[in-house]
């Protein structure tokens, strides 16, 4: 680590260097292949940590015009690899855990996991009383690398040259992913936040939640109800008629609202692996370390930002001016309305018109992606928005995979 | 065993216990064969027929650990897992198998250092416990060498030195490890169990895709 970077330092130093006497452009070309020489140094020694990076990347890129730009893009592509760990360290750890092996435990045990899940991996078992189960079981010691290797993220990121305020803007950021990632690496958490969801969902019987069995659970254990379902994918391929997708599409986008409306706490991990298709029209949520809870006022706010009549700009620049995120003198000013009249034309008029939406059109999907970029690039997002945001992305893309068409106008009248 | 052999282990093994219990108590140093005898009720003359001197019972202590870590080794071994995965599973065993110990071993390592001591790694009677660990090991590579797993690069006379000394770095973090259940040394030992077979297949260490 060390090493790395005085690597990175001395990248810099170089391209301080090179630059002397050079002209504009040229300089802007150094610049643009010291960062992207950095950016794959940086991101490929941290081979533990690149789910905490992935879901930072995900966030600075709808945060800002923060990262350099070669940044972000290694940001992107990084894919959440927990370290596998073979059955001697799995039955090691779990024995740690709960200080019996996992065959004493369960009838059926496999060796061999089904799934990786965040920073572990998920075995099938029984329980002696004979309920299937899913024990996901965390590779030692990620807890507590955690700090260190943030701190050595900050260290990397601080030869990056930016403003101060990107600077505040990338630091606030990292802080909100590390906080963000000692909940998600403790379990008991995660089996709260499941439990909190099953009490809230408990009128629900077209959503299945997991039950958890706290008796085979720690902070690095999870043991909960297997429930028996398809993937997306493989769902899609048993053709799936067009009332039944849209009938699911109806349901998730009722199950969101009701979540960031009436719940205040949306499941922000919107990955389609954790969703699955019962068969019977039914969904089931899984992996529930990612969520986000919020205060009463950004709900009502984003509840009266909904309600906003298409196109009436004023009414959304005060909206945003009580945020502080468009002033009078704003050089910007004319730049952003039009970039929120555009996002809000997009987004936003489908829940205005009351009739079916097909979230198949890849075109709406690219328009929403562009215009949360533009959005991001004016710096008209806030951190808490980012993970309801990335949510609702989520929500869409499975949308679009789906061809689900949605009355978004029926849905949405019923919570705001 | 017939029952005079019966009679003299189960009396070494007492020996052994006893002075176990004494080490941990007053110190290795500072424990005389004579506490021992009187601590067990034998004669003294008697327990140096045993035992010549007390690195002796320290010795047979490592010498029967160590044949209790084979056998407990060769019960679990999983047949079709990974070189890397049955090495951490003879290393874990071991670190088990030590694990009440712990005190013992920090008293005994403060003596092994002395290159005049009989516990020294290098000395004549570790020598003897060190060629049965090594071949042992070499049991484990020769098989994974059989199946194509593993290659030992030309470096056939050195591999299994070089096993030894990783192994003793492995015990040494151990016995400094302060983590929750020691499990430092355990991602040290599977990560750089990885490392190193990785490492001598060719492959990138740890499994990262490499960039230029």
């Amino acid at each position: 680590m060390g090493l790395m970077g005085a690597g990175v330092v001395g990248r810099n130093t170089l391209a301080g260097i090179r630059k002397i006497g050079a002209s504009e452009e040229r300089r802007r070309e150094i610049d643009q292949k010291t960062h992207e020489s950095n950016a794959i140094r940086i991101f490929d020694s941290m081979s533990q940590m690149k789910g905490a990076f992935m879901k930072l990347g995900q966030m600075l890129s709808l945060q800002a015009h923060t990262l350099p730009e070669p940044y972000l893009r290694r940001l992107a592509d990084l894919q959440w690899e927990a370290p596998p760990m073979h059955g001697t360290l799995m039955r090691m750890q779990f024995r740690n855990e709960t200080g019996r092996s996992p065959e004493e435990v369960f009838d059926g045990f496999e060796r061999e996991p089904f799934a990786a899940a965040s920073l572990g991996q998920v075995h099938r078992a029984r329980l002696k009383s004979g309920e299937p189960v899913a024990v996901k079981i965390q590779y030692p010691g990620i807890d507590r690398s955690i700090d260190s290797d943030f701190a050595n993220l900050k260290t990397m990121l601080s030869t990056i040259r930016l403003s101060r305020e990107q600077y505040g803007e990338v630091w606030n950021a990292v802080e909100e992913v590390r906080l963000h990632f000692h909940r998600e690496v403790d379990y008991v958490q995660e089996a709260d936040t499941i439990e909190e969801f099953r009490r809230l969902l408990r009128d629900r019987d077209d959503v299945r939640i997991p039950r958890v069995y706290r008796d085979f659970s720690t902070s690095r254990v999870l043991t909960m109800e297997f429930i028996e379902g398809q993937h997306l994918r493989d769902y899609l391929k048993g053709k799936p008629s067009q009332a039944e997708r849209d009938a699911i599409g109806d349901r998730l986008l009722d199950l969101f609202f009701r979540q960031a409306f009436d719940f205040g706490l949306i499941h922000a991990d919107p990955h389609p692996g954790n969703y699955l298709f019962l068969g019977d029209g039914r969904i089931g949520l899984l992996d529930f370390g990612c969520s986000k809870k919020f205060d009463r006022a950004f709900v009502d706010e984003h509840r009266k930002l909904f309600k906003i009549a298409i196109g009436d700009i004023d009414v959304l620049e005060r909206h945003y001016k009580k945020f502080g995120m468009i002033t009078d003198d704003d050089p910007k000013r004319e730049q952003k309305k039009a970039a929120l009249l555009k996002m809000q034309r997009t987004d936003i008029s489908k829940y205005h018109e009351d009739r079916l939406f097909d979230f198949g059109d890849a075109a709406h999907f690219r328009e929403i992606i562009g215009g949360l970029q533009e959005l991001a690039k004016l710096g008209l997002t806030t951190p808490g928005f980012v993970l309801y945001v990335r949510a609702k992305i989520g929500l869409y893309n499975l949308f679009h995979q789906l061809g689900a068409r949605v009355n978004c106008h029926k849905v949405y009248r019923k919570y705001v | 065993m017939g029952r005079r052999e019966s009679k003299k282990e189960a009396t070494k093994k007492k020996i052994l216990e006893v002075s176990l219990q004494l080490f941990q108590k007053m110190g290795f140093g500072r424990t005389t064969m004579r506490d021992i005898a009187k601590k067990c009720g034998i004669a003294l003359g008697t327990t140096y027929n045993y035992f010549p001197t007390k690195e002796h019972i320290a010795q047979y202590f490592f010498e029967r650990a160590l044949d209790e870590v084979m056998e407990r080794y060769r019960r679990e071994e999983p047949p079709d897992a990974p070189l890397e995965e049955k090495l951490f599973l003879l290393l874990s065993i071991e670190l088990e198998k030590v694990t009440p110990y712990e005190e013992f071993l920090n008293l005994i390592v403060t003596h092994a250092v002395l290159p005049t001591s009989r516990l020294h790694p290098s000395s004549m009677d570790s020598q003897r416990l060190k060629m049965k660990y090594l071949d042992f090991i070499g049991s484990i590579l020769e098989s994974a060498k059989e199946s194509g797993e593993f290659s030992t690069l030309g470096f056939d006379s050195m591999i299994l030195s070089a096993f030894w000394v990783f192994h003793l770095g492995i015990m040494m973090f151990w016995m400094n490890d302060q983590s929750r259940k020691k499990e430092d040394t355990y991602i040290l030992l599977d990560k750089s169990l990885r490392f190193i077979l990785n490492a001598m297949k060719g492959k990138a260490p740890l499994g990262q895709k490499r960039r230029k």
